[in-house]
């Protein structure tokens, strides 16, 4: 293929890639699926008519160019349209507005437990920026998107996706949560029933993060077969 | 400007013409690139309708009904050895819509000769 022909498909597959670049699946491969056909049948029509691969590269060079406009006018509809189905899809499911519910009581017991632990300083160095991020994150995923902790339940439902950032997410939380309960304890001078229910926390959040390391263990194995085995 | 809600623009009315011409010729399904040669070779024009113009156009005529469209079988498109393609074919509505297009049209063309004559 013409050195001129192969730099303009490269440009235009770039293009395409960066405005369609964290749209759905769906409409992501939708779009670069049908540009590639496209820009296929102008080659092979070109390649017909014994066309000059300069003049094919030319055209197929302004073709890009001059939608350029309606590309990114159509990513930031797209964009808006996707953002607000999935917002209305995770908020519609009554189990994601509780995981988002509880996410965001997690984080205020982080920040409630950090403050408890004003006689253990350094705690409250972890485990309110943590706490006060993790309340942002919720609130401000929850405007855009439906919540955080419903997007790490969705992604982890979702076979074949990566998942090792939400496992990651999960296990900061545990391991917040556990020095926030850590701090608290460690403030009270008598432990009453609000002590054992905090212990109760922790070794839930010692659990779930173990399993969440385990996951995330077997997800970095298996990836590292593939990799090996490829 | 913003145009007419249901109003079509010159590019969308080519392309429901060019899909109607092609379903006559006993091609109905129809794909981005096809269309885009049947609407320079109708309109003459010096270049191919642009990516983004075009691939705007057709989504935006799906959402209003007046286009529909599916994936042809990957199987057909690896035996021939090319990309899939997207198949678009004008509904009912869109036949509809190209008509309702051309009425104003007509109307503007006569309107000289029905009008009243000055002597």
């Amino acid at each position: 293929m013409n050195a001129s022909l192969i730099l303009c498909l490269g440009m235009v597959r770039n293009w395409v890639a960066l405005y369609t670049f964290g749209l759905p699946r769906d409409l992501r491969e939708g779009r670069r699926m049908e540009i590639d056909c496209d820009l296929w049948e102008q080659r092979q029509l070109a390649e017909h008519r014994r066309e000059p691969p300069l003049g094919t590269a030319a055209e197929i060079a302004a073709r890009a160019l001059l939608g350029a406009i309606s590309d990114i006018t159509w990513r930031a509809q797209a964009g808006a349209t996707a953002r607000a189905d999935r917002s209305i899809r995770m908020n519609e499911a009554l189990y994601m507005r509780a995981m988002v519910g509880a996410g965001v009581v997690l984080a205020l017991f982080l920040i409630l437990s950090g403050i408890a632990g004003v006689a253990w300083y350094w705690t409250l160095v972890i485990t309110i920026p943590i706490g006060i991020a993790m309340v942002a994150i919720a609130f401000f995923r929850a405007r855009q998107t439906g919540g955080a902790v419903g997007i790490a339940v969705d992604r982890m439902r979702t076979k074949g996706e990566s998942r090792w950032k939400w496992l990651l997410l999960v296990i900061g939380v545990c391991v917040a949560t556990v020095v926030g309960i850590f701090a608290y304890l460690s403030s009270l001078e008598h432990w009453g029933g609000l002590a054992i229910a905090s212990n109760f926390v922790g070794i839930i959040a010692v659990l779930v993060a173990l399993s969440a390391l385990v996951l995330l263990i077997s997800d970095l194995m298996g990836s590292v077969r593939r990799k090996t085995g490829s | 400007m913003r145009r007419k809600v249901g109003a079509l623009i010159p590019l969308e009315v080519s392309i429901l013409e060019a899909g109607i011409e092609l379903a006559v010729r006993g091609a109905p399904y129809f794909h981005g690139f096809l269309i885009a040669k049947e609407v320079k070779e109708r309109e003459d024009a010096r270049l191919l309708t642009a990516h983004g113009t075009l691939y705007k156009a057709l989504d935006r005529m799906q959402k209003a009904g007046l286009l529909e469209s599916e994936w042809e079988d990957p199987l057909l498109a690896a035996g021939e050895g090319r990309p899939r393609r997207r198949l678009y074919r004008v509904t009912a509505a869109g036949e509809a819509a190209l008509a309702g297009a051309r009425v104003p049209q007509r109307r503007g063309a006569t309107q000289p000769t029905a009008g009243p004559v000055t002597p």
